[in-house]
């Protein structure tokens, strides 16, 4: 099963994407990159 | 639980790796197991495969390709505006992982590797989010990490999510 194209989005999840362009990332998700970027450190590339 | 100190990464290099590779989705598993799927989906530069392994048992694989997020039908005039047509993405195309590494975190692990390397990719090109178009037997485990959905399309029968890389200045951490 090879991976699916992306679904075009519809008028009101381009609206939702658009409005989430103009602000920083949520809170949860910033503290989460930030832990996985020091996780992933950890992990030995071969 | 598995630590990230306990796993490495690497590419893929050939379905042979994987004979003994079980996972909850036969299609997954046939993904990396037919020379045809991953294998060619690597030479040809349209997905890339990483393996994840803990000694030396592959606990599990993620697959990485360029993406963006597009509208159905957009009028040309707002073609101009801001948005633009295209919202530049790391799409999460598959991840997987052994069916006797249930419950060990490899899960979170290769999720934080994916998340890392978005990161990277967007101090260096354009790349707001990773997005994964989930099936519904999945969607409650990427928000558990931190994904959240884009309002469904009711003609899908999955669900697109997105973890949100932020504005550049937020991107200022120390490369992985």
């Amino acid at each position: 099963m090879l991976p699916k194209p992306v679904p075009l989005l519809t008028d009101k999840q381009w609206e939702f994407v658009a409005q989430r362009l103009e602000k920083p990332a949520p809170e949860p998700m910033q503290e989460r990159l930030t832990q996985a970027i020091e996780n992933a450190k950890k992990i030995k590339r071969e | 639980m598995l630590s990230p100190e306990q796993i490495k990464v690497s590419l893929f290099k050939t379905p042979d790796d994987f004979k003994d590779f079980k996972c909850e989705k036969q299609d997954y598993c046939d993904f990396v197991q037919r020379p045809e799927e991953a294998q060619k989906y690597l030479n040809e530069n349209l997905g890339v495969t990483y393996v994840f392994r803990h000694e030396t048992e592959i606990a599990g694989f993620v697959t990485l390709a360029m993406a963006s997020l597009r509208k159905k039908d957009l009028p040309e005039d707002r073609k101009k505006q801001k948005p633009f047509r295209d919202v530049p993405s790391l799409l999460l195309g598959h991840m997987a992982r052994d069916s006797k590494y249930k419950g060990q975190g490899v899960g979170g692990i290769m999720m934080d590797w994916v998340a890392a390397t978005a990161h990277r990719i967007g101090m260096e090109v354009g790349c707001r989010f990773v997005i994964v178009d989930a099936e519904e037997d999945v969607v409650e485990r990427y928000r558990k990490y931190g994904f959240e959905l884009i309002p469904p399309d009711t003609g899908n029968r999955t669900f697109l999510m997105y973890f949100d890389l932020g504005f550049r200045e937020s991107l200022n951490h120390d490369r992985p």
